[in-house]
């Protein structure tokens, strides 16, 4: 799998509504220090480059975050094993541990 | 190891340029591998450096005609991107910087080509590197 593969997919909400595209994937450093991807940011409307004031809680002067959320909305962060990329779970690329966001382990 | 955390994968990595750890260029970042650990997580493993590789994330008429001049140049009919396995990143920065030398790489099959049928065939261009 690319990161391609998954920058500028559709996510979809529980009810099957698209809810935004992924513009971004977050991963952080574990123990051993891999590079593990752990969430992705996903904002409304087309896919267009962040400048990384859209992550949530990360403060930014008000006229660069007006400007942001004008071009691209309110940008979520969420987590890789809630990200659903079709109106379906089963829809997912992702691994199986992965692809059952609601924990559901038998659909 | 000098990295952001958490590290963007689009705006930390994409479209930046690589660099050995003699600060020669390699390349770009044009595309990340991502491998599903046993854990079932998914881990980023390598770089992904090539026009053919550009060329299938930019997608459309562009990105096809980009694969298209990528595999006509290149000596094999399935040519591999410049992987660089994560392990190998250093730095992290306006610049993405490795901790070995650009010659244990592999040679891009673009530049292969280049130097095989154009560069080489220069008056003097055999000596370009020294």
């Amino acid at each position: 799998m690319r990161a391609s593969d998954l920058l500028g997919r559709d996510v979809f909400d529980t009810a099957g509504n698209a809810v935004g595209r992924i513009v971004d994937l977050i991963a952080r450093h574990d123990a051993d220090g891999q590079l593990m991807v752990s969430a992705a940011l996903v904002a409304p409307g087309r896919r267009t480059r962040l400048f990384t004031y859209e992550r949530p809680a990360l403060a930014a002067p008000w006229l660069v975050h007006t400007a942001i959320r004008r071009l691209h909305g309110d940008v979520n962060e969420i987590q890789l094993s809630d990200l659903r990329l079709g109106p379906e779970a089963r829809e997912l690329p992702l691994p199986a541990s992965l692809r059952q966001p609601d924990g559901d382990e038998n659909s | 190891m000098n990295q952001p955390e958490p590290v963007l994968l689009d705006f930390s990595l994409l479209d930046r340029q690589i660099v050995d750890s003699q600060g020669l260029m390699v390349g770009n970042v044009d595309d990340l591998e991502l491998a599903v650990t046993d854990q079932g997580r998914l881990q980023v493993t390598a770089l992904l450096s090539g026009q053919q590789v550009l060329g299938d994330r930019l997608g459309g008429r562009l990105g096809r005609w980009m694969s298209a001049v990528a595999r006509r140049l290149s000596p094999t009919p399935d040519p591999q991107p410049l992987r660089i396995p994560y392990d190998l990143v250093d730095t992290v920065g306006s610049e993405i910087t490795l901790t070995v030398a650009k010659d244990l790489l592999a040679e891009p099959p673009l530049e292969a080509w280049l130097r095989k049928y154009l560069i080489d065939r220069i008056p003097g261009g055999r000596d370009a590197s020294q």
